[in-house]
């Protein structure tokens, strides 16, 4: 019996062994949130560092300053020329035997094919866009030997950067002896430099890494966002607040709700098969593009952007909606100038996550042909592109080692777009959000 | 606002709202069993009873506030001015403009100040321009006491008052759209004894032109204000008079063991 | 009553003010008890105890008046708590003076008792003050046991103080027109039986207020008035 009278003694043996047990167990309980939090953080900078590692190299190229004698006898008689003609004429110039014989006067030692072969591999193929260029800005440099600085080959970069070891075995390394004399003797006059790679960021995708650029995907990802938040939003807030707020609550309303959240946890390349029996194989929407693209992602964002929104629309209180009836206004009028400005902030930030989401996505629109290799940057949404995530799953998959660090930057951009777009969440809802 | 004029002036003791043999159900659950009341015009009528009684469900009758709720069922006539304000050609809209309601809890929309009073108005396009919105929310705003407090910010968010000025902007709000009848549904419960008082105060001015229904918890507060009070209980309204009789001599036991704190 | 408070304390209150009054009915019983024994064995001990004991029943008077106030002010009673707890204050001052009246009948045992008094007008006296004090005790009884019918029979008793007072006017101014030497001991007597005649009065208006109590309206039949005192002559040629 406890003497209910007599007050509680807090000071005894037992209850300080209870007070301990107690701290004991909040103690044990903090600690392992706390270890649950730093090894998600330490997941989190092991990522990003090893992605920064490979990919921040990425963003820069080497260049070779390389005298190139402008020989008139290779490029012609073409002083006079003007108009078509003149761009005709520098097109067919035969850029290759400028470089060919420029550096074999550079370098007097190269003599047999394999070489001269060996000499060309140093700069990049596009070597002879950037002399043609010079050319063109101005015609007077013919005849004259002018430095230009070309773009490297992706083998040259890569053993600048250290990803091809002088000491590994000469038979298996792809850079050869010889080239690697010739490049110590442009180091030593230091000919050779890094430079910030704008190519990368400027120009579609290419087979060779050293011009391959991200720029196409990009466009490609964000013509894709586009339609998608054309399509989803409007479909997925009007579905959300007629759900919420008109339509009635039965058997009918239950069941889609159940099939909304059920969608919402549909394997995504389940859509990207429902995208190309529908609107490839009934609609014939143009294979590869972005609309194809946008109203697949917009299908598997639909139901995270309804139920988001209708968490945003729920959470608006009653009372702000009773004022409004009650000051005589109509259902329609209540939802647009009380409710939906009331949860848009909500919205906007579950639409922007969704399309975070859709961002992210490669499996779907595997299923609809946005795998190819596409060069041109697409310049509307019915032109074939390729988006940020397939093209890291493309050039992940090339064989040139090359695209290694291509792979790892263009997941530095997709993360930073992520980033840009969950801060831009964040910013909204601080922005938008409005006490009650 | 040039339909104030309209308005029939209506012998005061000519009832303006006439609930007769109303019975509300929630589904199975019978809310209001066969309520009959008179609301007359220029009158503050208390509803008083415990939780649950059915006072607020009998005041969201009075301007079909009951209809959002889906399972709600309601008989008996409930007439304003005459008019059923159940019947099929009844604008629920304009009710609504006609008997203005204010809640337990302040809720004035996240807007400004002068939004919140203006917002009626707009939408029933009371004002034919802004010189008559101007003017129609500074009357408003004076005749529920805020216009000295508030009338050098009228563009600050109206959920940045203090509880009682909210409050008194919702009345303001509601008398803005000039309605017949005010429904008040324990406007002060969450208020300060001085905001209350301040409540109390207007309540009594606005009584000179509005009829105000006013749900209560506080019997003390009924005895102040109400020159009616009707007592609630399980539904039913079991007794209804002047104010000064149900508080002094209640004629029915139960009314006297409610109002006086007794086992119910 | 009915039923009992939510919050005890109240009904608490309100019975210790029902015993403040209860003991001060029995306080005042005991007064006119000891007032008339003084007179009637000319006890100026016992009248100067009487005469002593009033402060008693004053002090419950003001007792009793303080707290009714602080229970309007802290319990806001309404209906017939309000009803009870006004009453019940005017019911203490009803008594306090009912008490202040044999107070003074004490005061006058002195001068009585130097003289000769009328056997007469003893009996009347000793007959209204049997006469007061059963009406004291019965409305007290109807004011606690809240019966309205023992409140009305007290009400109507009033009529028979009345008309003792009424006979015993006529006694006295006979007395005094025949023997001038019993003026001072008869006015005395006078005013001693006028102030247990107004007694009788306050008793009536507590019997009033105990109807008030539980009925919430004032009684409405009309008050039982005997007293033709007031209206009296008596001619010394006239033959009573």
């Amino acid at each position: 019996m406890i003497d209910m009278k007599q007050g509680t003694i807090w000071e005894t043996k037992e209850m300080q062994a209870r007070l301990r047990r107690r701290y004991r167990k909040e103690r044990i309980f903090k600690s392992v949130g706390l270890g649950g939090l730093l090894v998600g953080l330490l997941a989190l900078a092991i990522l990003v560092a090893s992605v920064l590692d490979t990919g921040l190299s990425g963003f820069r190229e080497t260049r070779l300053k390389i005298d190139i004698y402008m020989n008139p006898e290779i490029i012609g008689n073409v002083k006079n020329l003007h108009g078509d003609a003149w761009t005709k004429q520098v097109r067919d110039v035969d850029y290759g035997a400028l470089i060919r014989n420029s550096l074999r006067t550079k370098f007097p030692d190269a003599k047999s094919r394999h070489d001269i072969f060996g000499l060309l591999k140093l700069v990049s193929s596009d070597a002879r866009v950037e002399i043609m260029n010079r050319l063109i800005k101005d015609r007077n440099i013919i005849g004259k030997t002018i430095p230009i600085n070309l773009l490297s080959s992706s083998i040259v970069d890569m053993y600048e950067k250290g990803q091809i070891l002088r000491s590994s075995d000469a038979s298996t390394r792809k850079i050869s002896n010889k080239q690697l004399a010739w490049l110590d003797k442009l180091q030593a006059e230091g000919r050779v430099t890094s430079q910030f790679n704008w190519t990368f960021l400027t120009s579609g995708d290419s087979r060779e890494p050293e011009l391959a650029g991200i720029l196409g995907a990009a466009v490609g990802s964000f013509l894709t966002l586009l339609v998608t938040l054309a399509i989803a939003f409007p479909i997925g807030v009007a579905t959300a607040i007629y759900l919420e707020e008109f339509a009635p609550k039965n058997k009918w309303t239950d069941l889609i709700e159940i099939n909304i959240n059920n969608l919402a946890a549909v394997p995504s390349i389940i859509f990207g098969l429902l995208g190309l029996a529908i609107f490839l194989n009934i609609f014939n929407i143009p294979r590869s593009s972005p609309l194809v693209g946008g109203l697949t992602l917009s299908l598997m964002t639909l139901p995270t952007l309804i139920i988001a929104s209708r968490a945003a629309i729920r959470a608006v209180p009653p009372s702000i909606r009773d004022a409004a009836i009650s000051m005589g206004a109509s259902p329609v009028q209540t939802q647009l100038h009380h409710v939906l400005p009331l949860s848009m902030p909500g919205i906007l930030t579950g639409t922007i996550l969704g399309m975070a989401q859709a961002l992210g996505e490669t499996a779907p629109l595997l299923m609809i042909g946005m795998v190819a290799f596409i060069v041109d940057i697409p310049k509307g949404v019915l032109d074939a592109a390729a988006v940020l995530p397939v093209q890291i799953f493309l050039w992940a998959d090339s064989p040139e080692r090359g695209f290694m660090e291509k792979t790892s930057a263009a997941i530095i951009v997709l993360l930073v777009f992520l980033v840009l777009m969950n801060g831009l969440a964040i910013w909204m809802r601080h922005k938008f959000e409005r006490r009650w | 606002m040039d339909n104030a004029a309209e308005i029939t002036p209506q012998a005061p003791t000519q009832a303006m709202i006439q609930a007769c043999d109303v019975n509300v159900y929630y589904g199975d659950d019978h809310a209001i069993r066969n309520v009959n009341l008179d609301i007359a015009p220029k009158t503050v009528t208390a509803l008083i009873g415990p939780s649950g009684c059915g006072k607020s469900t009998f005041l969201r009758c009075i301007n079909r506030m009951n209809d959002t709720i889906a399972s709600c069922r309601i008989t008996g006539t409930i007439t304003l001015d005459g008019q059923d304000i159940y019947d099929k050609s009844i604008d629920v809209v304009q009710l609504r403009a006609r008997v203005g309601m204010v809640f337990q809890k302040p809720n004035p929309f996240p807007k400004s100040i002068y939004d919140n009073v203006a917002y009626g108005p707009r939408i029933h396009g009371l004002a034919r321009n802004h010189t008559e919105l101007d003017q129609i929310v500074f009357t408003s705003l004076q005749k529920s006491g805020l216009w000295d407090e508030v009338k050098d910010r009228l563009d600050t968010p109206g959920t940045s008052l203090s509880g009682g000025q909210q409050q008194r902007l919702c009345i303001a709000r509601t008398i803005a759209v000039n309605p017949e009848v005010i429904l008040m549904d324990e406007p002060c419960s969450a208020l300060d004894p001085i905001a209350t008082a301040v409540i109390e105060e207007l309540v009594a001015e606005l009584k000179e032109r509005f009829a105000i229904v006013f749900v209560t918890h506080s019997m003390q507060q009924a005895a102040r204000i109400s020159q009616k009070t009707a007592f609630f209980y399980l539904g039913e309204i079991i007794e209804f008079g002047d104010t000064t009789q149900i508080f002094t001599n209640p004629r029915v036991e139960k009314t006297k063991d409610y109002i006086t704190g007794r086992y119910g | 009553m009915s039923q009992n408070h939510i919050l005890s304390s109240f009904d608490d209150e309100l019975n210790d003010l029902r015993a403040k009054i209860v003991k001060m009915g029995g306080l005042v019983d005991k007064q006119y008890k000891n007032a008339f024994i003084a007179l009637k064995t000319k006890d100026q001990n016992l009248a100067a105890e009487v005469y002593q004991a009033d402060r008693l029943v004053d002090q419950l008077d003001a007792d009793i008046e303080k707290q009714a106030i602080q229970m309007i002010a802290l319990r806001s009673p309404v209906a017939n708590d309000l009803r009870d707890i006004v009453s019940t204050m005017k019911i203490s001052a009803g008594l306090e003076r009912i008490g202040d009246y044999a107070k003074n009948l004490a005061k006058r045992v002195k001068v009585l008792s130097n003289r000769e008094t009328i056997s007469v007008s003893r009996a009347l006296i000793k007959q209204m003050i049997k006469q007061i004090r059963s009406m004291i005790s019965d409305v007290i009884d109807a004011y606690i046991s809240r019966d309205i019918d023992k409140a009305i029979d007290v009400w109507r008793r009033d009529k028979e103080v009345d008309s003792l007072y009424n006979s015993l006017f006529r006694e006295m101014l006979t007395y005094m027109m025949e023997k001038p030497q019993y003026i001072t001991s008869a006015t005395h007597l006078l005013f001693i039986a006028k102030n247990i005649e107004r007694a009788g009065d306050h008793a009536t208006n507590i019997a009033e207020l105990v109807y008030y109590i539980n009925e919430g309206e004032l009684l409405a039949l009309k008050r039982p008035k005997d007293d033709s005192s007031n209206y009296m002559e008596v001619d010394p040629s006239d033959d009573s």
